[in-house]
């Protein structure tokens, strides 16, 4: 019988799963998460939060922030893992509090949530060294990841989804109604939504530089916003050096929040608090100093492989 | 070995924990270079051999990586062609700090030489590097045949390719008579290559250089790569993270800029220089359809990220004189 507070109690402290336990997890959220509809309706107040990436000492410093799930509500906007040294943790700990407090913290899939992502950005080569040469654990995770839902609506008001919006989804039932159990496609909506960007530059969609998604300008976001009835878009999946990005008359937001990201980029983070009154207010944080000694000390990863020498 | 070279190169060059990390950036260089062969970005079937064990890198560097092999191969081919096309001279390329590049061979195999072509680097990279050319019957083959090895291992000299080491430090006083004793002229049109070497050297000893340069031939041109921009807070990183492994961006300070890099020539009276960062090199000087060859060899999910890197590094293409010969080379555009 898994013990879920055990397991958070080791995992808080840094420590992972065993094989056994992360498949125990996994099956038992999937049951619950295959009961979770494509697009969650949630209620203020919650924080929202952006990318992590691995970045496990950052997420503990969001919750020193933001306060312990589950006194504070939390939504995060998916990209769990890849890019960051602690997918393994971050996730674990991620999966086993929706296990615990289903209600209380909401996960949506990011586009790393994936096979084909994770094998080349850095979670499936995490996992194997982890757990001694055995993919087991990835294929747990990455079957997870198919049940994570898409979109979370709070209050009816702001609509939250990891990447954008797609031409293929003018009402957000038309999101309800896909079949989202698979990994993520190449192309149509459901790929879209999780990599898409906007532009304000551009009106209309345009072809996106990351070869998946499109880009959107300000008159499909005020169009969605008008059909739905609802107020704002939250999303993540762009790095922003200030830790977020508001954009469009205030009509959309990007929260990031994983800071000085790979370890490289000097970046701050955010977290966005939501209140009960829907106002929203960004939270701006710095790496923590775990994150920070990461790359600078032997046998990490070092500098060679994170600049041109 | 020639052990008592060494110690007089230890001795003269202060080695240290700081020379063995910079030193240790010929394998780094090596590895994101055989990284992106091996992933198909780049042409280079000969570095594989300097590279044990392989590892991978992640895409945005293999994507830098190519655009870094693309700036230093188009300057080098242009240099070459630019020769044949213009003038009776046979021409000189110069790399400093060459560490384990392989440019020479992969010229060699298509058929381009300028009449000579001398690598510098500290002798422990040289031996090296001289070892796994004498392992490799590919790498050998494409030596000129009157190569002979020479400094007790350190060294290889013939008539039209020299892999010598030395002191960047004592340039003047070790490296020039070493590079004149192997048949350098200072008529002859000249091409020197620095891709991440002056930028680890005081700007006190890589001006140097440049005046030297300026001084002693007057036909030069010169591509460097280096960093720049430290005052943002991703610069900030950079040169923290490096810092804590021992590698200190000595040069960056002095030229921060993309206008300083240039400055560095021009100030000297020579008649040219452009710079341009690896971001931009990549989105102007990447032909479309290069960069749709790229995407489909690996998912680049990092633009921003990207940006911010290559926005970090710098190409400049300097050349002394007006001549016909030089303005043939155009090679940031």
């Amino acid at each position: 019988m898994l013990d879920v507070d055990n397991c958070l109690e080791r995992l808080y402290s840094g420590k992972i799963l065993t094989e056994a336990e992360v498949g125990q997890v996994c099956y038992s959220l999937r049951l619950l998460l295959a009961d979770e509809a494509n697009v969650v309706a949630i209620d203020a107040p919650v924080t929202v939060i952006g990318d992590v990436h691995g970045q496990f000492f950052d997420l503990l410093e969001i919750f020193s922030i933001g306060g312990p799930c589950p006194d504070t509500n939390y939504l995060f906007l998916g990209d769990y893992v890849d890019r960051g040294h602690h997918s393994v943790e971050t996730i674990s700990l991620l999966a086993c509090l929706k296990l615990r407090y289903p209600r209380r913290i909401h996960l949506l899939r990011g586009n790393h949530e994936s096979r084909n992502i994770t094998k080349t950005y850095g979670f499936y080569a995490e996992c194997m060294q982890k757990y001694q040469g055995s993919a087991a654990v990835w294929r747990e995770f990455t079957d997870l990841f198919d049940y994570l839902t898409l979109a979370v609506t709070i209050d009816d008001s702001i609509f939250c989804v990891h990447g954008g919006l797609s031409p293929s989804i003018q009402h957000v039932d038309q999101l309800r109604v896909l079949d989202r159990f698979e990994e993520i496609p190449h192309e149509g909506a459901l790929a879209d939504i999780l990599w898409s960007d906007p532009d304000a530059e551009i009106k209309t969609f345009g072809r996106s530089q990351r070869g998946a998604g499109y880009t959107f300008g300000g008159d499909i976001v005020d169009r969605f916003l008008q059909i739905n009835g609802l107020s704002h878009i939250l999303r993540a999946h762009q790095l922003c050096m200030e830790g977020y990005l508001v954009q469009f008359n205030d009509r959309l937001s990007t929260v990031w929040s994983a800071p000085n990201y790979c370890y490289r980029c000097g970046n701050v983070a955010s977290l966005l608090n939501v209140d009960p009154y829907l106002k929203r207010d960004f939270i701006t944080f710095d790496a923590a100093p775990e994150s920070i000694a990461i790359v600078r000390q032997p046998p990490a990863p070092a500098p060679e492989a994170m600049y041109f020498l | 070995m020639d052990l008592g070279r060494f110690t007089e190169s230890q001795r003269a060059g202060g080695a240290s924990n700081a020379d063995h990390a910079v030193q240790g950036t010929s394998n780094d260089a090596a590895v994101s270079r055989e990284s992106a062969a091996r992933l198909g970005y780049i042409a280079d079937p000969y570095i594989r051999h300097f590279v044990k064990p392989a590892q991978r890198r992640a895409p945005l560097i293999n994507r830098g990586t190519f655009c870094r092999f693309h700036g230093v191969q188009n300057t080098l081919c242009q240099f070459i062609q630019a020769l044949g096309a213009t003038t009776q001279a046979s021409g000189q390329i110069v790399v400093l700090g060459a560490g384990f590049d392989t440019s020479f061979f992969i010229l060699e195999k298509e058929g381009l030489s300028a009449g000579k072509y001398f690598e510098i680097d500290f002798a422990e990279i040289t031996a090296k590097k001289a070892a796994t050319i004498y392992r490799h019957p590919d790498l050998k083959s494409l030596l000129p045949s009157d190569t002979q090895v020479a400094m007790g291992g350190s060294e290889l000299h013939s008539s039209r390719y020299s892999l010598l080491s030395g002191d960047l430090r004592q340039f003047q006083s070790h490296v020039v008579p070493k590079l004149i004793e192997r048949g350098f002229d200072p008529n002859e049109p000249t091409l020197f290559l620095s891709e991440c070497v002056l930028i680890y050297l005081d700007p006190e000893h890589s001006d140097h250089i440049i005046d030297w340069i300026t001084l002693s031939v007057p036909n030069a041109a010169i591509l460097t790569y280096e960093q720049i921009r430290p005052d943002d807070r991703f610069g900030q990183m950079m040169i923290d993270n490096l810092r804590a492994r021992q590698l200190e961006l000595r040069g960056l300070h002095a030229y921060p800029t993309l206008e300083s890099t240039s400055q560095r020539f021009l100030s000297r009276g020579w008649h040219s220089s452009t710079a341009v960062d690896l971001a931009a090199y990549h989105d102007r000087c990447i032909d479309e359809g290069e960069r749709k060859r790229l995407a489909k060899l690996e998912f680049l999910d990092e633009w921003e990220e990207f940006t911010l890197l290559a926005q970090h590094y710098a190409f400049t293409f300097a050349y002394s004189r007006d001549t016909d010969l030089f303005q043939m080379l155009c090679p940031l555009k």
